[in-house]
């Protein structure tokens, strides 16, 4: 694996940590969402410090050329994170379409209870 | 000193009833309120037609924001100590009046622990519960024996941190960023029920999953929190 590649992936794994932990530190991340991104970046720390283990896995595979695999890696990892992303939209939409079906009817009350006590 | 007993409740049609009347008969003198979280059984009706204190969520939140409701509702109250309370009937009234010693005489956090005299049992069921009080032995220094009782006072001070910050939930990774920041935590020897009706949140794969978050938040991502 080129050694630039590697230099790449530990800047990038460095970079996403400070960030991540910049948001943590400001209390604009929540803790558990955090988890995947710190999984992310030790992922890629892993790589480049150790790039033994993704020859291992290409030849395993069958891939020629190493750097393809790490690729097909994070694709992967990002298609995971836009599912459960996907996932979380839906759910927020449910809650907010309850919460405003329950706000609304809650003033149609209101209202009805007092017109009667004019 | 004016104590909330806050009961987050989702779904505990069976057992609300006996959780509250229990406090109401018996421990008339502690205010208490029921924070219904969206529950999609008739706790909420129950809770209405009996004429019981609660609070209701239109939309289900989980355990961290039925407790947070109450918190912002003993801030709003103006109460002394707010202590969080299973609607399940899990928890024991009697140990209260010993947990508001400890925060009249100036501690911000009293645990209801199930292992202070009494030895904590080593079964698979314990490992969370170990493997978390080392987690937090290790980045504070201080022994917390019973680390995942929901059975927590918090004075004051605390109410009002809890009531209005973002990520702080009724969890040991809470209690230790807590303990890091200053605040003092003691423990009460208590004794606490096997739930008798519903369902327990808790799986295998929700516990593990539980675990996992609170380990890595108390070994690794507590160190970037600050106050």
């Amino acid at each position: 694996m080129p050694i630039i590649l590697r230099i790449t992936l530990l800047a990038v794994s460095l970079i996403t940590a400070v960030f991540v932990f910049g948001k943590i530190r400001k209390s604009q991340f929540a803790v558990a969402d955090t988890l995947y991104w710190i999984f992310f970046c030790l992922m890629l720390l892993l790589i480049s410090v150790f790039p033994q283990i993704i020859y291992a896995a290409a030849h395993i595979l069958n891939i020629e050329s190493p750097a393809n695999l790490i690729f097909t890696v994070i694709i992967f990892l990002l298609l995971v994170k836009l599912f459960l992303l996907s996932l979380k939209i839906s759910s927020l939409e449910t809650k907010l379409t309850r919460l405003i079906q329950s706000c609304a009817i809650e003033r149609k009350e209101k209202n009805e209870n007092s017109e009667t006590d004019k | 000193m004016k104590t909330l007993i806050i009961i987050p409740a989702y779904n505990e049609a069976e057992n609300i009833e006996r959780v509250v009347d229990g406090l109401i008969n018996g421990y008339p003198q502690y205010d208490y309120v029921v924070i219904n979280d969206g529950s999609s059984d008739n706790t909420e009706e129950i809770c209405k037609s009996r004429g019981y204190n609660y609070i209701s969520h239109p939309v289900n939140l989980g355990l961290a924001g039925a407790v947070q409701t109450g918190m912002k509702y003993a801030l709003l109250k103006n109460y002394d100590a707010a202590i969080q309370f299973d609607g399940d009937g899990q928890h024991n009234p009697e140990y209260i009046a010993e947990m508001e010693k400890l925060i009249e005489n100036g501690t911000n956090i009293v645990i209801g622990s199930r292992f202070v005299t009494e030895k904590k049992p080593k079964t698979a069921r314990m490992i969370g519960s170990i493997l978390i009080s080392s987690a937090i032995k290790l980045t504070t220094g201080q022994k917390i024996k019973d680390s995942t009782s929901g059975m927590r006072m918090f004075d004051r001070k605390t109410v009002k941190i809890l009531a209005e910050a973002v990520d702080l939930g009724p969890e040991p990774d809470t209690v230790s960023l807590l303990i890091r920041m200053g605040f003092k935590v003691k423990e009460v020897q208590v004794t606490m029920n096997e739930r008798i009706a519903g369902e327990s949140y808790l799986n295998f794969s929700r516990s593990i999953n539980y675990m996992f978050r609170m380990f890595t938040s108390i070994l690794i991502l507590q160190w970037f929190r600050r106050s």
